[in-house]
């Protein structure tokens, strides 16, 4: 919530604050037409607020109520109406063995916490060995199947990723570091073995695979 | 101003109505312009209430008499922070209020949802819209706040009601209100993922936070409800039964029930229909709540009027929204299958199980008691009432089970405990119980539902302080820290389970201030000039009865020397006050002395002039701050589970391993 402004909490409402879906071309120097408009508004409350000296405030605060929701509702117009002059933008996530690849992810994560949680509790003395062993154990296998799912996936998500990035940040998607001399290199996701070929993580620092170093991009 | 009034509302109703077609429509073709634009309209009616509000503000602070709404509500002598809340004074109001509040929270909502649950946010918009739709409708077609008057305008307005002319009435409805309609959200998400068919957990924490906010609110809302009818009603209690309390109490069960099974989901993977329900059943429960607040079906000290239409518009959406919701879920069965089974019945899941259960069947018995009048006048043509004495005796020994679930649950591991694990776990807790009831008996108490409710408080408290030690060591010695650091990281790392044992804590406290209840002197005297009267260790002497007034109201005020066990405790002031307008009806000031132990609550109900005579009601009620306590910790508790990721990183900066699982 918290943008480039402090004035008036109004204002900084989801719709005046949200910035064109559509990517607007926009002008030298960064300024989008949402800079302006709040610009707009700051100087016509200032005006208005002027134009009330001498009357009790509750005036002025009413004047710049006003002023307020009447921008707020010029930006959600503008808001609600600039997609549907905009071209149109699709994409597909691809279902990954039935079930998108964010379920996956979450479910790795959860079991992953479920087997903290039995080291946890059996720390506490809440579980006997027996059952933490077993447990532990189904656990254990479950994540390892779902990290394999999630190996297998090769349903262009980083891609997707990468596209909407560059449509928001407004630059062309550039995941590799240039190769030597800057030749057209085919783009190597960040992350990807050097020794093994197995894609990882693009933060990753070592294989998930075989354990090699992954030089930093 | 009041015909723009009009129109904005009217306009909110288009644009809410193009935003559920174009973000339907958008979905179904897989169109992003039309989501975007929906989107966007869902904004713009969010703009245009706000406006529409600031405009009924505004004629609210200019005494714009014209307008009937603020006529009724307001008057010249009124002082401005009055005029601001008289917005929600009144049936009209606080129905666009509502709107309002809906259409700001449902954007923010949109907003910080719109990118990492894309394929819901249509749906939302549209879920959203639908029910703000209903109530723009009800307000252009039957209750417009905007409505003028046709001829000449008053000079001078009726004035707001004097018993809602203090602090706790202008917190209470706007809280309670952003309770319920914060609930539509959940409910919101939850349908969209039932219409999409993304069943997987991501719509869960998409409302997490939103529906504990909301339960928050709720919580407050119902808490200074209470603390308004103790300080300002005057009769020496808190908590009546009375309808409206009652509505705001239903969806408060129910939502807890879903904060508590929502963990079971996330963790185990099952009851999927059950917590659907829970959102579907929580989202009725508040629209219900409004409508018996509203149309004046029950009898209440609060309810806003009769009004048969209204009554005929919240049947039809009602019935509508319980097709609709449980149409989808039954069409989506089959992808709400649990993915494990319940292990064992000495798990903690099935803890939480017996906890919902429970919170359903108190929810259910308040409704049944509170519509227990209506129903038997539609069956039998007499009015049956059931009162206080009704829901005491079914609520305690409910309220009783659910302290006792709030101790045992913690204790016990999800999947499966052993008879081993039992009893290392139970030894101290069960000791400390153990002792608590003997002191209990020791002390002369022969009230068992109290002495229960104490030994049970001390159960809890135990448990909550074990959980608490016990992790601290185990994490200390993981991550060889000293305890301190250790008990710091713990919480933080587990904000939402150790919030959620404050909260329980709070819950501890509240119980225990409820027990005191059992315990409570409440006499009437008459007393005249200069008499004495003794109640428990305190002895009230009238010195007179005083007559003062100001621009508002007239006030008469009794002046009583209190001293305790002759000691003097100086004077204290009940009072009547008279407002001007409103004469009929006298609010009562109470004079409360507060101490930790129990509160000394001074009521006059009449009294007379000439021989400077009063009758007296003196209250002594025990314990009765440990509940407001009990709230203040139970919004520590909550707050500290809804912090944000990277709080106090530095305790968890010692333990690398568990550094990624939040």
């Amino acid at each position: 919530m918290a943008r480039k402004t402090t004035e008036k909490p109004r204002r900084t409402s989801p719709g005046a604050a949200a910035p064109p879906p559509a990517p607007l071309p926009a002008a030298e120097g960064g300024i989008r037409p949402w800079h302006l408009l709040l610009m707009a508004t700051a100087l016509a409350i200032a005006v208005g607020v002027f134009a009330t000296r001498g009357t009790s405030p509750v005036n002025a605060v009413a004047v710049a109520v006003a002023i307020g929701s009447v921008a707020w509702v010029a930006a959600a117009v503008a808001r609600t109406v600039a997609p549907l002059v905009a071209p149109e933008l699709s994409e597909q996530t691809e279902m990954v063995g039935g079930r998108t690849r964010a379920a996956l992810e979450r479910e790795k994560l959860l079991v992953l916490r479920s087997i903290k949680e039995v080291e946890f509790d059996r720390a506490m003395g809440k579980i006997s060995d027996a059952d933490f062993s077993e447990m532990e154990g189904r656990l254990r296998a479950r994540a390892a199947g779902l990290l394999r799912q999630l190996d297998a996936d090769r349903s262009g998500y980083r891609a997707l990723i990468e596209r909407e990035l560059s449509t928001r940040v407004g630059r062309v998607p550039h995941a590799g570091p240039p190769a030597a001399g800057g030749a057209v290199a085919p783009a190597v996701p960040s992350g990807t073995c050097a020794a093994c070929g197995v894609a990882n993580e693009a933060d990753a620092r070592f294989c998930k695979s075989c354990g090699a170093r992954i030089e930093a991009a | 101003m009041a015909s723009l009034g009009s129109f904005l509302l009217m306009a909110t109703l288009v644009v809410s109505a193009y935003a559920i077609a174009a973000s339907v429509a958008g979905a179904r073709r897989g169109s992003r312009r039309l989501v975007e634009s929906g989107v966007g309209a869902f904004y713009l009616a969010a703009a245009l209430m706000t406006a529409a509000s600031a405009i009924i503000v505004h004629a609210f602070v200019t005494n714009d008499y014209s307008i009937k709404y603020v006529q009724h509500y307001s008057d010249l002598a009124q002082p401005l922070f009055y005029k601001i809340t008289s917005y929600w004074g009144g049936l009209d109001g606080s129905i666009m209020f509502w709107v309002f509040l809906l259409a700001v929270f449902g954007s923010l909502a949109v907003y910080v949802n719109r990118d990492r649950h894309r394929e819901l946010i249509p749906y939302v918009v549209a879920i959203i819209s639908a029910v703000q739709l209903f109530f723009l409708f009800m307000m252009v077609v039957h209750k417009n706040p905007f409505e003028t008057f046709l001829v000449q305008a008053p000079i001078d307005g009726r004035g707001l009601n004097p018993l809602l002319q203090n602090i706790y009435m202008v917190v209470h409805p706007p809280s309670l209100y952003i309770g319920f309609v914060g609930m539509t959200i959940p409910y919101a998400f939850g349908m969209a993922a039932l219409i999409t068919g993304h069943l997987d957990d991501s719509w869960l924490r998409a409302v997490r936070r939103w529906t504990m906010v909301s339960w928050l609110f709720l919580s407050l809302g119902l808490t200074l409800g209470m603390i308004w009818a103790y300080e300002e009603l005057g009769w020496g209690g808190y908590w009546g039964w009375d309808p409206v309390e009652n509505a705001g109490l239903l969806p408060w069960f129910t939502a807890s029930a879903f904060l508590h099974s929502v963990i079971v989901q996330e963790r185990r993977g099952m009851l999927k229909v059950w917590n659907v329900s829970l959102v579907i059943i929580t989202f009725f429960l508040t629209i219900f709540g409004t409508f018996m607040t509203r149309s004046g079906i029950v009898q209440s000290v609060h309810a806003f009027g009769e009004d048969r239409t209204l009554t005929w518009m919240f049947t039809v959406f009602m019935a509508a929204i319980l097709l609709f919701s449980f149409g989808w879920v039954i069409r989506r069965l089959p992808l709400l299958k649990p993915r494990y089974d319940l292990d064992s019945w000495v798990s903690r899941e099935a803890a939480f199980v017996a906890n919902n259960w429970i919170l359903l069947i108190s929810a259910m018995l308040v409704l049944f008691g509170t519509m227990f009048p209506t129903l038997s006048e539609a069956l039998t043509g007499n009015r049956l009432t059931v009162g206080p004495p009704f829901f005491n005796r079914w609520m305690a020994p409910i309220g009783l089970i659910l302290l006792l679930l709030t101790g045992v649950a913690p204790l016990l591991a999800w999947r499966r405990s052993t008879l081993a694990n039992l009893r290392d776990q139970f030894l101290w807790p069960v000791l400390v119980m153990a002792a608590v009831a003997v002191a209990v008996a020791g002390l002369g108490v022969r009230v068992w539902s109290a002495g229960i409710c104490f030994a049970l408080c001390g159960f809890v408290a135990t448990t909550i302080m074990q959980e608490f030690v016990r992790g601290a060591r185990v994490r200390r010695d993981a991550t060889g820290t000293d305890l301190l650091t250790a008990g710091i990281g713990l919480v933080m790392r587990e904000r939402r389970r150790f919030g959620g044992y404050v909260v329980h804590l709070g819950i501890v406290l509240m119980f225990f201030g409820f027990a005191g209840e059992a315990f409570k002197a409440d006499q009437q005297m008459l007393l005249k000039l200069g008499e004495e009267a003794t109640v428990r260790h305190y002895t009230v002497r009238n010195d007179g009865v005083k007559t003062s007034e100001d621009a508002q109201k007239q006030m008469v005020t009794g002046h009583l020397a209190v001293s305790e066990d002759g000691r003097s405790l100086g004077t204290m002031y009940p009072a009547r006050w008279f407002y001007r307008k409103h004469e009929d009806q006298p609010t009562t000031e109470v004079a409360i002395r507060r101490t930790v132990a129990e509160d000394l609550y001074l009521v006059m109900p009449a009294y007379d002039i000439a021989d400077q005579s009063m009758s007296l009601q003196v209250v002594v009620t025990p314990l009765v701050n440990w509940i407001w306590a009990g709230f203040g910790l139970l919004v520590l508790g909550t707050g500290l589970a809804l912090l944000p990721e990277r709080a106090f990183a530095f305790a968890l900066s010692r333990a690398p391993a568990e550094a990624s699982l939040t």
